[in-house]
């Protein structure tokens, strides 16, 4: 049988590509980047520079769509077309790891902001209310305990944004929605 | 994994690779953290601790201060990384020329062409120890491209030299290694 030089030798690939390094070196890199300067210990600065926007007019209008579709049974639709989309955060992550999760969900949405794209988000107090005539098929999973609001060029854009947010990655989980301009929004 | 709820997606899933990344480092960058820090180092390690064992042959002993250089100059020139690779192929870069340094030798070199550069087909030997007696550009080019995966392209970046270099290496590395693995298949298929 005759070998083929353009192929990989079969043993080759199954080679390990990860290996468990000795513990201590983690150990002595943290300890020289200490010493260096170029890294700090486990308490983590608050973000500066960057506040939650006033998002009264968004929460308006996000309740409005979500409550008005909801009253209407609305059918699913999946949409194609650029346009704002709500995030919706329920759950709670995991705390295990003493995550400042403002400073987390900031760096997102930062991250979203220098793509070019719009993004504003708020956290949801612990008090809720439901007004009017009582169901019990809106509330869901469980409440949102906060949203962000963002311009995605499709609605899979969207999906794909919410999948890296910090919230998704730990645990939580986001509910992905469109929301119809209806030119409710105050000024 | 992403499933519908009503007229919504849920979205509860493994993160998106590259946003994952960027968010980390940033991260990092603004905040200086130490847990931060060891975020990124406990997902790249692994692999940069095998590329170092892999890429210094008999020498593998010394991959835990490759491992080490190698951190702490990634975390020097991470604020002026620009993202035109991912985070682990950058990482692993640093690697490849911190082996390169340490032992004061090209990593990569123009090689002759010839099946008895750097290799002893009289012998039956594993894997491991047929890698260990290939001259080092040939182990670099193999183990970077058949063992971890690097296209040509990255590994030209990384060594310093074109993409046809690159894969003309890989092919007279792949010749050695089943010269040296299985000397008497070998020989047939050199005319």
């Amino acid at each position: 049988m005759t070998t083929d030089p353009d192929r990989p030798i079969p043993d080759l690939v199954r080679l390990p590509t990860e290996a468990d390094p000795p513990p201590a070196v983690r150990q002595q890199v943290v300890a020289r980047l200490r010493r260096d300067g170029l890294i700090q210990g486990t308490n983590r600065a608050r973000p500066v520079g960057w506040r939650w926007p006033a998002l009264a007019a968004a929460a308006v209008i996000l309740a409005f769509a979500g409550g008005w579709f909801l009253g209407r049974g609305a059918q699913p639709r999946v949409s194609a077309s650029p346009g704002q989309y709500a995030l919706l955060l329920y759950g709670e992550p995991d705390q295990s790891a003493g995550i400042d999760r403002v400073r987390e969900y900031t760096d997102w949405a930062r991250t979203v902001a220098s793509s070019g794209r719009g993004v504003t988000g708020e956290k949801l107090g612990s008090e809720s209310a439901l007004v009017g005539r009582t169901r019990t098929d809106l509330a869901g999973p469980s409440l949102p305990g906060g949203f962000f609001i963002i311009d995605a060029a499709s609605f899979a854009e969207a999906v794909e944004f919410a999948r890296a947010h910090p919230h998704a990655r730990d645990g939580g989980t986001i509910v992905v929605r469109a929301v119809d301009a209806t030119g409710s929004r105050s000024k | 994994m992403t499933t519908h709820w009503g007229n919504s997606t849920i979205v509860k899933t493994t993160p998106d690779v590259f946003y994952k990344e960027r968010l980390a480092v940033e991260g990092f960058l603004r905040t200086r953290a130490e847990t931060d820090f060891l975020a990124i180092y406990d997902r790249h390690s692994r692999a940069m601790y095998a590329l170092a064992r892999h890429l210094l042959g008999a020498r593998r002993q010394a991959a835990a201060d490759v491992l080490q250089e190698s951190w702490l100059r990634a975390v020097a020139k991470l604020p002026d990384f620009q993202w035109q690779s991912s985070l682990r192929t950058w990482l692993c870069g640093l690697v490849v020329n911190c082996c390169r340094e340490r032992f004061r030798e090209p990593i990569f070199e123009e090689l002759p062409d010839s099946d008895s550069a750097g290799s002893h087909p009289e012998d039956g030997l594993d894997l491991q120890a047929a890698l260990d007696r290939l001259a080092p550009g040939y182990r670099a080019v193999v183990v970077l491209h058949d063992v971890h995966g690097h296209t040509h392209a990255e590994i030209a970046g990384m060594l310093g030299v074109d993409e046809g270099t690159s894969k003309s290496q890989l092919f007279r590395a792949r010749r050695l290694l089943r010269a040296t693995l299985r000397p008497e298949s070998a020989r047939k298929d050199v005319p």
